[in-house]
């Protein structure tokens, strides 16, 4: 694959021009992940409000009509609701692993088989979380098996 | 699709646990008897679709700990009522005779015991494999 740099003209907005034969999976992941970097998302806490970037983003839990967002050692709250943050982060690197929570997976350091056909998580910054029996296909997926 | 062939797969293990198992207990049991009537093999292939049909109580939906565990207990006393419901109606054993039925409640203790082991063992190539690439995925980053 050819990689080409230019430079911006000046008033010019920066883009990336991808041109293929098809789009695949692996294309499409990679086109999300793009999408993702320049999307941010706005949480509270302590009365403050905060811009957070994707990758900094440990998994969201929906609790009590309420939406958190946990990061490295941080816990904020969002008035997202779970399904409108599905829609805008879960084609690149999040996936739902629960009916509460959606999970980032570069986040995950391992994977443990758990009761009931489903799998515990461990998290780079120490936690754990557990993903469902009927999510467990869709992470296999997205890891590609 | 998943359910069928989730159900196959039980169905398919269960048939080669128990034809173990009714080799276990013909040997024990009846030892004497010379002659084995073709019919057995029939029976125990019915016996465990019946015993793998119940499989599907499981729901594809979230399952809390708890309620996973009320329907393993359900799924269990199943088992225990189609096996012992089949040995009597298909003289597998005498009911009067206290140590053939104690051996085919074993005997199910000890099958329903090694489906359930299968079932998380062939799930941790899977799972160590998961950890392999989420292993590449991280040096990546």
């Amino acid at each position: 694959m050819k990689v080409i740099i230019e430079d911006l003209k000046p008033g010019e907005e920066e883009y990336i021009l991808i041109k293929c034969k098809e789009m695949d999976a692996s294309l499409l992941h990679l086109i999300n992940r793009f999408r993702q970097e320049n999307l941010k998302l706005t949480a509270m806490k302590g009365g403050s409000v905060y811009r957070l970037e994707p990758k900094e983003i440990y998994y969201f839990e929906s609790m009590e009509n309420k939406t958190f967002v946990y990061t490295q050692s941080q816990v904020y709250e969002t008035k997202l609701k779970l399904y409108e943050i599905e829609k805008d982060f879960c084609e690149g690197d999040f996936l739902r692993i629960s009916k509460s929570i959606i999970l980032n997976i570069n986040k995950i350091k391992s994977l443990k088989p758990a009761f009931s056909s489903r799998l515990e998580a461990f998290l780079k910054n120490g936690e754990k979380v557990i993903i469902s029996r009927q999510y467990v296909a869709k992470l296999k997926e997205v890891l590609g098996l | 699709m998943k359910r069928i062939h989730d159900t196959l797969l039980t169905f398919m293990c269960v048939t080669t646990l128990v034809t173990l198992g009714s080799a276990i207990y013909i040997s024990i049991f009846w030892k004497d008897a010379t002659v084995l009537d073709v019919n057995i093999l029939w029976q125990i292939l019915t016996t465990g679709l019946l015993t793998s049909l119940g499989h599907l109580i499981y729901p594809q939906k979230e399952l809390s700990v708890k309620r996973h565990l009320f329907l393993l207990t359900i799924y269990y006393l199943y088992v225990n009522i189609v096996v012992l419901v089949s040995g009597f109606y298909y003289d597998w054993f005498h009911i009067d005779q206290w140590k053939m039925v104690a051996g085919m409640v074993i005997l199910i203790a000890v099958i329903y015991a090694m489906i359930t082991a299968f079932n998380v063992l062939r799930f941790i190539p899977v799972v160590n494999k998961m950890n392999q690439i989420l292993k590449e995925r991280n040096k990546e980053e």
